[in-house]
């Protein structure tokens, strides 16, 4: 285990929580927009939703990818393994947050979906 | 503290312990016995009345949060009964319709904010600190205030029915319903001021949850090795933090539109105000509340069905993302409730796409417990487990009556009939109340030592689980044949007698179960079989001190080096010695990987806490319901209240001495011998 895997740096803080608290704030921000745009968006309009969703999915993307790269430079530690023990809990927020990027994308997506079949005037 | 005691640096405490390392602690000059002493002279509360008011120990409030909310939950569920009653038969005199609609809104008002939060705020508080393995949570003295704080507000309620002034607009309080045109009097406003005052409660024991399991945990226990329960109290607690801010707001407001003095109209839509907004504003806080009940739950399950299968988690990172995945999305689908409003078509499908998506983190957490359950030992199974396999059975089924009213186009023909009523029911007594009756079964032996009586507690699991399926599963039918909900009565031509008199056999049958719990309690507590440490021989750190545990919690805090500490094959874990034993000490540990970082003195007891709480419940009660003017008089008696509160608090007065940072690197004292605490506690006795 080498020193330079040991130093947390403020990007790798960063890149740490990217996929665990950052993808979900992504859709929040993503769903509220979304939300909020749709009655404005009403007489033909709907490209802006459907940037909205892009958009939102791009960003899960990177938190993703992020997490994935944390996960990969953690290494195989089990959890009860002591000598690795902080390359544990790396390895756990990255694949947690690899699994919440993922789960959150899914969501935009589905939230993305209404736009496409419902036109937005329809109260 | 003695010189010859080892120093060691925060990176050097990955290594295991050596044996040579451990020359002279000072445990060894002192002598365990000495050292139970000195912790127990200086954890213990004060004598008399005033030390049982201001007691600041977390097993004690969290008993007491327990055993409240329990009262309030029979205090409720009789109120339920009366309603069983009345609508056991078509025409019935047996409550009037005013009585009925004060017994049902205050049934349900009670069942949410003065039972299920409450009652999972407790467990928390006195499970938590003693799962990562400190004294004491990190302020112990806002304990003091939120139980007081929440005890207050439920009392107001209860009394307000008494005397007639129960609330009557449902436990949602829908404007302009409840605002001050159709709801003259000052029912409202009492529950108003009741649910500002329980919510600050909550608040305040979030942060202290929070808090506590960020910074006070077993040095070791970095975040891949929290327990699932205390992941569950933390997310929780973020849950409460940002949700109930929404409902002091919208409750507040709706005491500025009900006073006369000020007369707003935040709800007002003839004023340019918007009845909307209220809904708007409660769901953002209510739907959340319903997964601050739940969350916890699956703690308890998690917990329970890794002690009974024995073996870890399935899954474990699964079912953390199950719950960040859930607390999130948990505030992103309280439209749901209002898709009988004419709010835009494609908005609401977003949230029906939510409402939809949330089942997936709780689909994979239920995959995660039966993968747990098929893949461990053979189960045990013992009347906690068997709880836990009820309420997978029932909250799949109120589970999948809520994957169809998130579809709007149903949620339009069924909102507001019984249909509601039995999935909420489903949810909240399946996915709450089954999991916390196990956990009851679970933990009893650890508040008192005692084991639970098995003959009486498979009578109560018995006559609940068959009382709840009918008393709300011909609820379904009730809705899908007309009936609405919040009815007094209904006319005999309906049909719908004999689905309601059996929901109200069924009722009974869950109100003697729960009865036969209650007996089997109050003897248990005394004339139980005495249970043990670890009667399940479970792995998390609370079954590593005694049953019940002393005032201080172990006598020396515990190390970790895995997700269920007391499963480890060694025998020899460090445990945390150097600690004060004349103040009150805790260790406070890094948030990522609990890394020593350094000691802190907690608060004592004190009176002020309890007059604060009193201070904000009649400013409250006082300025919110009767005349804003007496606002300004209650923020002078806050304030001096917390004048009182700090500066009688021991982080003012000794701040310089209280954390002995040595060049920047703060230094631990570490034993490397005495093997995990119980074990010591074993050999001494």
């Amino acid at each position: 285990m080498s020193e330079s895997r040991a130093s947390d740096s403020l990007a790798k803080d960063v890149a740490l929580w990217a996929g665990v608290l950052g993808t979900p704030v992504i859709w929040s921000v993503q769903f509220l927009l979304g939300y909020a745009l749709a009655p404005w968006s009403c007489p033909g309009r709907q490209v802006v939703l459907y940037g909205v969703t892009a958009t939102g999915l791009l960003f899960a993307l990177v938190g993703t990818v992020l997490s994935w790269r944390q996960w990969k430079r953690a290494g195989d530690v089990a959890p009860d393994d002591d000598e690795g023990a902080p390359f544990g809990r790396r390895r756990f927020l990255g694949a947690l947050g690899m699994l919440v990027g993922v789960m959150f994308a899914v969501l935009m997506l589905a939230q993305g979906l209404p736009a496409f079949f419902f036109d937005p005037c329809w109260n | 503290m003695s010189e010859a005691i080892l120093h060691t640096e925060t990176t050097e405490l990955r290594a295991p312990a050596q044996p040579e390392a451990v020359a002279s602690p000072v445990a060894d000059e002192l002598g365990p016995e000495n050292e139970r002493l000195a912790l127990e002279r200086t954890w213990r509360r004060p004598p008399g009345f005033l030390g049982w008011l201001t007691t600041t120990d977390h097993k004690e409030i969290g008993l007491r949060y327990i055993k409240t909310a329990f009262g309030f939950f029979v205090l409720a569920g009789i109120l339920a009964l009366h309603m069983r009653v009345q609508l056991a038969l078509p025409k019935n005199t047996f409550l009037t319709n005013d009585v009925y609609n004060q017994f049902f809104t205050t049934h349900g008002t009670a069942m949410m904010f003065l039972f299920a939060v409450p009652m999972m705020e407790g467990m928390g508080i006195y499970l938590v600190p003693l799962m990562v393995g400190t004294r004491n949570v990190s302020f112990p003295r806002l304990l003091n205030f939120s139980y007081y704080l929440y005890l207050i507000g439920g009392i107001c309620l209860f009394t307000g029915l008494a005397f007639n002034m129960g609330p009557d607009m449902g436990w949602f309080a829908y404007t302009p319903l409840s605002g001050p045109q159709y709801a003259p009097g000052h029912r409202m406003d009492l529950w108003s001021q009741m649910v500002t005052c329980v919510e600050i409660s909550g608040m305040a024991a979030g942060v202290e949850i929070v808090t506590t399991v960020f910074k006070q945990r077993a040095p070791g226990m970095s975040l891949n090795r929290i327990p699932i329960f205390v992941w569950t109290q933390l997310v929780t607690s973020f849950m409460i933090i940002f949700a109930m801010p929404a409902i002091t707001l919208c409750s507040t407001m709706l005491s500025m539109d009900r006073l006369t003095h000020l007369k707003t109209h935040f709800y007002n839509p003839a004023e340019g105000g918007d009845a909307l907004l209220w809904q708007h504003l409660f769901w953002f806080f209510a739907h959340p509340e319903v997964y601050i009940i739940f969350i916890p739950a699956t703690g308890f399950v998690s917990d329970i069905i890794i002690a009974f299968s024995r073996r870890r988690a399935f899954g474990y990172t699964a079912l953390v993302l199950s719950m960040v995945a859930t607390a999130f999305i948990g505030f992103g689908v309280w439209v749901h409730h209002m898709f009988a409003t004419p709010l835009p078509r494609l908005g609401q499908g977003m949230f029906t796409a939510a409402s939809l998506m949330i089942v997936v983190p709780n689909g994979v957490q239920m995959f995660c417990w039966l993968a747990t359950l098929w893949s461990g030992r053979r189960p045990r199974f013992e009347l906690p487990l068997v709880w836990v396999i009820a309420f997978i059975v029932v909250f799949l089924i109120g589970g999948l009556s809520g994957v169809i009213l998130a579809s709007v186009s149903v949620n339009v023909q069924a909102t507001d009939t019984f249909f509601v009523v039995a999935h909420l029911h489903y949810v909240l007594i399946g996915g709450a109340v089954f999991p916390l009756f196990g956990a009851f079964y679970y933990w009893f032996p650890k508040w008192t030592g005692r084991m639970l009586n098995t003959a009486a507690g498979w009578w109560h699991f018995a006559l609940f689980f068959i009382g709840f399926n009918l008393t709300f599963w011909p609820m379904h039918h009730l809705g899908l044949r007309g009936m609405t909900r919040r009815r007094y009565t209904y006319p005999e031509e309906t049909g719908w007698m004999t689905l309601n008199m059996v929901a109200t056999i069924g009722a009974f049958l869950m109100a003697a179960g729960v009865l036969v719990f209650i007996v089997n309690a109050m003897w248990s507590r005394r004339r139980g079989r005495v249970a043990g440490d670890n009667p399940w021989q479970a792995g998390t750190l609370e079954w590593a001190t005694s049953s019940p545990p002393p005032s201080y919690n172990f006598l020396y805090p515990p190390t970790v080096r895995g997700r269920e500490p007391l499963w480890e094959p060694e025998k020899e874990a460090p445990v945390i010695v150097g600690l004060s034993r004349e103040k009150r000490q805790v260790l406070s540990t890094t948030v990522l990987d609990a890394a020593p970082h350094h000691r802190y003195d907690l608060a004592g007891e004190s009176i002020w806490p309890f007059f604060l709480a009193f201070g904000v419940a009649a400013t409250l009660m006082l300025g919110g319901i009767f005349n804003p003017w007496y606002v300004p008089g209650g923020i002078a008696v806050i304030t001096l209240a917390l004048f009182g509160w700090f500066w009688t608090s021991p982080a003012l007065r000794e701040r310089p001495s209280a954390q002995p940072h040595v060049a920047g690197q703060p230094r631990l004292w570490w034993l490397g011998r005495r093997g995990k605490s119980a074990d010591v506690k074993s050999k001494d006795e």
